[in-house]
């Protein structure tokens, strides 16, 4: 079984669930993935925060969960999730919120709980609060009745 | 000589800010005690302007501080930007016999740097209904007429905002321009208002400069700008604070001192005059002891601080603390009961949304228990709404369920999520105390011991409320309402009062009618200690009113050489 070993503070960015993160943070993502650097700061962070603001019991049953993940990846395709193709893992990522195929667990718990942590990286950063969601630093005024076009995104809060 | 003074304030916060501007218009050398750390107003805010990305975990509390602070990681407004500014668990340590989360800020300001801003006056019913339906085994030595022009007084001063809604249950005072409802708070209230006609939904009234007048200029302070990051401290000083207004304020008359990192051990009795002579303290760092001594001591530490050190302040004539010749001192502590919260979804107004970030939410008044007791429980309570889109951690129905697609859905306002809570009133029995443990903390001070639970009162209240809320929601159009008991202990609340209470009759009562210990006429209690009942208003604006009218009555006092 595939196992993923916790990691002391201040993550190592090459790190096995850093990688495994980061592939996952770019299909959770799709066109707003945008990592220039190629490098893993996403999955990092996410690993980073993990190992910080969860208690062991949870970090546990996380890595846990990815880590048969995994397994179905290296029994279905002789590969860790990171390694598959773009196809493979949309693949893959499709089966894990399908709430009607359990790939390897009773729910998609841990799938949904990843997925937020996703979007909690994403909105949070300053790439998904300012260039996605609408940034007011400053408002300057409250106003309770604006209209809502379609194609207006969430004020970040 | 150095350490005389004419008053000594023990404690900086709401109240004791109030107390040290009052004096020092009115002439009086004025000192105050903090024990805690001083607190630059704008310079000492750190993370007032920084955003999620500049800070290591966006703002959250790592595992350890969680564990480190089971209570304090239980208050709402304690995080990664603001945990400088909350008392860490472990650093002055308290006895809970029932579970108790006792939220402090020891730094000048108090936990005026991190409140909720919330401000209503009381109505007269709130004063009257304990003696008219015989709850807290005390009686109000006051009524809503001789706090009106105080209430005033401080309105003008700090800034509120709120409309006149010419309400029995919740008068209206000096106001700035009111905050808006949005489109589906509105609705529902319209909705509330049809079916509910003795049930009037109004826009909350808060502490925010939505003007600023001549006399907040002076004060130096700007208009508010809708951030509602106002608990890691307002670099704008848009809303009120000890340190944006009143200790500046107290300080340009010249008869201010303030002395931070002293912490109060007691109160010196002198039997010869019959009257307190000073304040015994120890330094933070250094432990030496001072002694400070005044005219007039107001005790202004907090509702639970205040009670420790009278009961700490020990003499012959006092062997159970300062105040305490009736055995009262300590007890029939009261607090507000948030327990109760229904959630719900709208599904109106979804070509509506709103713009910047409003610091307070709708009000309805108590509707309770008005014109006597016509349900099964007593007291009454507040309920609280607001209505807000969803945002991107929602459960999208349909469609995708990651990539593009899912983002770009998830970056726009999803439905209207409601969330409707109590704000109960409790009523103070003697079997909720604070007291003082054998324990002593590392300054030799005896640790408070809490014996503060809820009572049937409450348990009633709360299913009324939880019905109540739920019918309104329905008759409202919403769906999905879930009814939730957090079950949270006293002290979250963060609006403990009593142990000192006002009351005519000193066989029962700790102050009398203006705030003056009945054992000993130059203390004054005007923080949350003194009150007799809680009623179900945000009580802030009650201390700040009641700490005007004693200072005003304590300096005619000491001119006509009384004190």
């Amino acid at each position: 079984m595939t196992s993923f070993s916790p990691l002391p503070l201040g993550v190592s960015e090459k790190s096995a669930e850093a990688a495994f993160l980061e592939s996952f943070a770019r299909v959770v993502l799709g066109d707003y993935y945008k990592n220039p650097q190629a490098s893993l700061k996403k999955g990092a962070f996410i690993h980073c925060f993990i190992e910080q603001c969860w208690n062991k019991e949870d970090h546990q049953l996380f890595w846990e969960s990815a880590a048969k993940l995994q397994d179905y990846c290296q029994k279905n395709y002789q590969l860790t999730f990171e390694k598959l193709s773009d196809v493979e893992q949309q693949k893959i990522t499709t089966l894990l919120f399908d709430s009607k195929k359990h790939l390897f667990e009773e729910d998609n718990e841990w799938a949904v709980l990843t997925r937020q942590l996703v979007l909690f990286e994403f909105f949070s950063g300053q790439k998904g609060a300012t260039e996605v969601l609408r940034h007011l630093p400053l408002p300057g005024r409250y106003e309770g009745n604006i209209p809502l076009l379609p194609t207006d995104t969430l004020f970040r809060h | 000589m150095e350490n005389q003074f004419d008053v000594i304030v023990i404690g900086s916060g709401i109240s004791g800010g109030w107390a040290a501007k009052e004096f020092c218009d009115l002439g009086f050398k004025t000192l105050v005690l903090e024990r805690g750390r001083f607190v630059e107003h704008i310079s000492d805010y750190p993370t007032a302007m920084k955003e999620s990305w500049e800070m290591e975990q966006r703002g959250a509390l790592t595992a350890k501080t969680a564990q480190e602070n089971p209570v304090l990681s239980r208050c709402y407004a304690y995080s990664d930007f603001t945990q400088h500014l909350f008392v860490p668990d472990n650093a002055h340590p308290y006895v809970q016999e029932k579970p108790f989360d006792w939220i402090r800020g020891y730094h000048l300001g108090g936990k005026g740097l991190m409140w909720a801003r919330q401000v209503q006056r009381w109505s007269n019913n709130e004063f009257t209904s304990p003696r008219r339906d015989g709850y807290g085994s005390l009686s109000w030595p006051i009524a809503y007429k001789d706090l009106a022009p105080w209430y005033a007084h401080v309105e003008k001063f700090i800034g509120v905002s709120g409309n006149k809604d010419g309400l029995d249950e919740v008068p209206d005072g000096e106001f700035l321009k009111a905050w808006e409802m949005n489109a589906a708070e509105t609705s529902i209230k319209e909705k509330i208002k049809t079916h509910f006609p003795e049930r009037t939904p109004i826009i909350g009234r808060c502490a925010h400069l939505t003007e600023v007048k001549e006399i907040h200029k002076k004060q130096g302070r700007n208009a508010c700008m809708a951030r509602t990051r106002c608990e890691r401290g307002c670099p704008l000083g848009a809303y009120f604070s000890s340190n944006s207004s009143t200790l500046p304020w107290a300080e340009k008359t010249g008869n201010l001192t303030i002395h931070t990192n002293q912490i109060v051990a007691g109160i010196v009795y002198d039997p010869k005059t019959k009257k307190a002579s000073g304040v015994e303290t120890i330094d933070r760092h250094s432990k030496k002891k001072q002694r400070f001594s005044a005219k007039v001591i107001f005790v202004n530490a907090a509702t639970i601080n205040t009670n420790a050190i009278l009961l700490n302040s020990t003499s012959e004539a006092f062997p159970n603390g300062l105040g305490n010749s009736n055995g009262n001192l300590g007890k029939y502590l009261a607090f507000h009961n948030y327990r109760g919260k229904v959630n719900a979804t709208f599904k109106g107004n979804l070509d509506s949304y709103y713009y910047g970030r409003r610091p307070t939410s709708i009000m309805i008044p108590n509707f309770r228990n008005i014109k006597g007791n016509d349900v099964n429980f007593k007291g009454g309570y507040l309920v609280n709404y607001t209505a807000s889109r969803e945002g991107w951690g929602r459960t999208q129905e349909g469609g995708d369920t990651f990539g593009t697609n899912y983002i770009e859905r998830a970056a726009k306002p999803g439905p209207w999520s409601v969330h409707m809570y109590m704000q109960g009133e409790t009523i103070p029995v003697k079997e909720n105390e604070v007291r003082l443990s054998q324990q002593v903390d590392p300054y030799g001070i005896p640790s408070p011991v809490l014996n503060v639970g809820y009572t049937a009162n409450d348990e009633k209240m709360i299913a009324d409320f939880l019905e109540q809320a739920s019918q309104m929601l329905r008759k409202a159009g919403c769906e999905n309402i879930q009814q939730v008991d957090s079950k949270q202990a006293p002290g979250l609340d963060i609006h403990e009062m009593g142990g000192a209470r006002m009351g005519e009759d000193p066989s029962v009562a700790v102050t009398n009618a203006h705030n003056q210990l009945h054992d000993c006429k130059n203390v004054f209690v005007t923080d949350g200690a003194c009150m007799t009942s809680t009623g179900t208003k945000n009580p802030s604006l009650t201390f700040m009113a009641m700490t005007a009218r004693a200072a005003n009555f304590a300096a005619d006092q000491m001119k006509q050489g009384l004190l």
